[in-house]
């Protein structure tokens, strides 16, 4: 009875053995293919000719169940209707990655990416500026979205560039 | 009027101070006068018209500026009839002391810690009222109450028990524990002194491997059998309830995620419908189906992780891979759907955040082929398995009766041979519209508890085949400006929905003024979410009833008599998980 028993096992274990089949990845080495709308990293993004889409409206400070945001607006100089994020900070520490902040802008300046190696040593490397949540969208959603002002009239006036903006090339994440 | 509420007051005239029948949620409720509270409990219970004889939930809730400041609500259930009541008692904030119901319904023991822990009510007669989930030396009040800061008192570099680097050295003592302390643990029960001459405390986690999170359990012991096994419980007290007195509906639904992270789209589906049947939300049919499915979904989940676990902890590793192989592809499924594998945050007032593709469809149905055979090898691998047989057969025996009387639900309860599932008694979703048993045990142990869980995991596998089969098309989200958000690409072009969009996420909704209470079928059991609103965007109070909590009331009756080796089984035998127990 015993025997038999150890047999079966062996069975089942030989017959792995010989059908090789593993449903593990070798992690480090290789990678999964995660799906697009995978909620990873979070990013702020551009329009086509590198103007940046946030209108420093504040939705997404107001919405997160964490305060991980925080979002200075100012107006755009010399052009006292437009509106920009002048400072523009994440602490993803407490980041949550429900997605709220993202489905709460309405210029879709917000997108989450499919990053999520982000462990780093010091935990201060997690408190992210504009600067850098545009690098992160830089290099995780190269094809950009037309500026708004093409898309309809309406929304025309959020979001036109302006003198001295910062643009894309001089920017690097430190 | 409903009989039982007129029953109660013709039976307690002066006690009863009013009764209410929610029209909208058919729920009934009564105010309870508290110098008579011992006695209607007592006739709730006995007599044979009202039968309540399933202790659900005591809540607490703080009133700051009325006279009588504290209210102390229960939920009760009559499982013969499938009322639900609601009963409230009001005390002072100069004598917050309530008759003991621990004696009628043993769940009231845990429960009513609770209560003492975070509000600071004491109820007279309570056989070991102590704090549960807060530290038993905690002494900066009653966190639930409204005049404490949610921040807590002082930060962590205050708190006195973190060791700080500018203070002197403490001296060390002979003994860690001073005596008098000792025996705190051991109350009760004194050692029959002609068979043993010691008896030994034996601490069992917080940090054990199958505990399954941070959970500390004193085992009292004679020789290698447990004579008494006292679960210490608020390792992972985050005080998500205090938390969501602070956020506004839509910002607590990530937070349900890490309730029980095991299986969040359950947990997302009970706060969910709790919300919508407290503001009175109608949902699409479609949402419905793809509810109803991702539910099931996530009880496939749960009932995968728990065998592996449990076989896992018992010693059986093989059957760990196995289901964790198909937990995979359900995972799999999941992040195509919603961007995420365990904190999901999918579902939405009114329905849900995406559409079920074609291609997770398919993928789902390729599943749902093959999954049976799954199941199979499951059984190949455990059904007549010698060991398994031994180690769960005769484990944690419990009766129907005092399954009951503890307030034990989902396949704990159902083990014990009681046939109660929510999704029956009071169908949500599409349940009704699909055909599916509830499997029943019958000698209350492991080894039933065991079977429930498979044969559950075939009948949701059959659900979520009828399901995709009826489902029609449809929209995934329900039409409601002040409480659902308008859809993403009329919101920069209609100004309508711009200022909708603009209200919800800045201040969100704002529910009626009410209270209800929503019981949800999961995998470990009843979870219920119960809310008070007071009209304005955020709860007054919201109360998680979490299956495992009040699980863990009756470790103590299931555990004694058993070896040290069954302990790990009889944790197990719950499923579960310490982020929903200690929330
Ligand atoms: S994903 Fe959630 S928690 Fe993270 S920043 Fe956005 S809203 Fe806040
Ligand atoms: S990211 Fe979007 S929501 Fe946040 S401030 Fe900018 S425009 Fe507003």
């Amino acid at each position: 009875m015993t025997f038999y028993e150890l047999a079966m096992g062996m069975k089942v274990t030989l017959r792995h053995l010989l059908h090789y089949r593993p449903i593990t990845l070798q992690y480090p080495h290789e990678k999964r293919l995660l799906p697009e709308n995978y909620r990873g990293m979070l990013a702020l993004l551009r329009y086509d000719d590198g103007t940046e889409k946030c209108v420093g409206c504040d939705l997404c400070e107001a919405v997160c169940p964490s305060r991980v945001i925080r979002v200075i607006s100012a107006e755009v100089p010399n052009e006292p209707i437009k509106r920009y994020a002048k400072e523009y900070d994440m602490d993803m520490t407490r980041c949550l990655f429900c997605g709220l902040c993202v489905q709460a802008c309405p210029v879709d300046a917000l997108g989450m990416t499919r990053e999520y190696e982000w462990a780093v040593y010091n935990k201060r490397n997690l408190h992210l500026n504009k600067e850098q949540l545009l690098a992160i969208g830089d290099r995780s959603f190269p094809n950009r979205e037309k500026r708004l002002e093409f898309q309809h009239p309406n929304v025309a006036f959020f979001n036109l560039p302006f003198p001295g903006q910062p643009l894309k090339e001089s920017q690097t994440l430190t | 009027m409903h009989p039982v509420l007129e029953t109660l007051q013709q039976q307690f005239p002066i006690i009863i101070q009013s009764v209410n029948e929610d029209p909208q949620r058919h729920e009934l409720s009564a105010q309870v006068e508290r110098g008579g509270w011992g006695d209607v409990a007592q006739f709730l219970h006995d007599d044979p018209a009202m039968a309540f004889d399933h202790m659900t939930d005591i809540c607490s809730v703080d009133y700051p500026d009325d006279f009588e400041r504290f209210e102390i609500i229960y939920h009760f259930l009559s499982l013969p009839h499938g009322t639900r009541i609601r009963l409230k008692v009001r005390v002072t904030e100069d004598d917050p002391s309530l008759a003991s119901i621990c004696h009628i319904w043993a769940g009231a023991n845990f429960l009513e810690r609770e209560v003492f822990d975070l509000m600071g009510i004491r109820f007279t007669g309570h056989p070991d009222l102590r704090r549960i989930l807060m530290p038993e030396d905690y002494d900066e009040g009653y966190p639930l109450r409204k005049d404490f800061p949610a921040e807590g008192k002082g930060w962590r570099s205050q708190m006195d028990f973190i060791p700080r680097l500018d203070e002197p050295v403490s001296e060390w003592s002979a003994d860690e524990i001073p005596s008098d302390q000792r025996h705190q643990f051991m109350a009760g029960d004194s050692p029959d002194e002609s068979k043993r001459t010691t008896e030994m405390l034996l601490n069992m986690g917080p940090q054990h491997p199958s505990t399954h999170g941070v959970l500390r359990v004193v085992l009292e012991l004679d020789g290698e059998r447990v004579t008494k096994a006292v679960p210490d419980l608020g390792y992972l007290h985050r005080g998500v309830e205090k938390l969501a007195e602070g956020l506004n509906y839509m910002q607590i639904l990530p937070h349900t995620d890490r309730l029980d992270y095991v299986c969040a789209m359950t947990n997302n589906y009970a706060y969910v419908r709790a919300v919508e049947k407290l503001v009175g939300i109608t949902i699409p049919e479609r949402a419905e189906y793809v509810r109803t499915i991702v539910a099931e979904m996530q009880r496939i989940v749960g009932h995968l992780f728990w065998l592996g676990t449990q076989a896992l902890d018992i010693g059986a590793m093989t059957v760990f891979f196995f289901t964790f192989r198909e937990r995979e592809v359900l995972l799999d499924m999941f992040e195509k759907l919603c961007g995420a594998r365990l904190t999901l945050n999918y579902f939405r007032f009114g329905g849900v955040d995406s559409d079920l593709t074609p291609e997770i469809i398919a993928s789902l149905k390729e599943f749902l082929n093959t999954f049976s055979a799954h199941i199979e090898e499951y059984d190949t691998l455990l059904k007549e398995n010698r060991i398994w047989l031994a180690r769960t057969k005769g484990v944690a025996v419990i009766s129907g009766e005092d399954a009951i009387n503890f307030g034990l639900t989902g396949p704990s309860l159902r083990g014990s041979g009681v046939a109660y599932d929510i999704r029956k008694l009071e169908p949500y979703g599409m349940y009704d519209k699909v055909e599916w048993e509830v499997p029943l045990g019958k000698a209350g142990d492991t080894y039933d508890r065991y079977w429930i869980r498979v044969e559950e995991m075939r009948q949701s596998a059959r659900i979520i085949e009828q399901c995709l089969e009826q489902i029609p098309e449809g929209p995934i989200i329900a039409e409601d400006a002040k409480v659902i958000p308008p859809p993403k690409p009329d919101v920069m072009r209609d100004m309508q929905s711009l200022i909708h969009h603009f209200i919800i996420f800045t201040q969100g909704f704002k529910p009626p003024k009410g209270e209800t209470y929503c019981a949800t079928e999961v995998p470990k059991g009843e979870l219920g979410f119960f809310l008070i609103s007071d009209g304005s965007p955020r709860p007054y109070r919201m109360k998680i009833r979490s299956p495992s909590f009040v699980h863990m009331g009756a470790f103590d009756h299931m555990a004694r008599g058993y070896l040290i080796s069954d302990i790990i089984t009889i944790f197990g035998t719950y499923d579960i998980v310490m982020g929903e127990c200690d929330r």
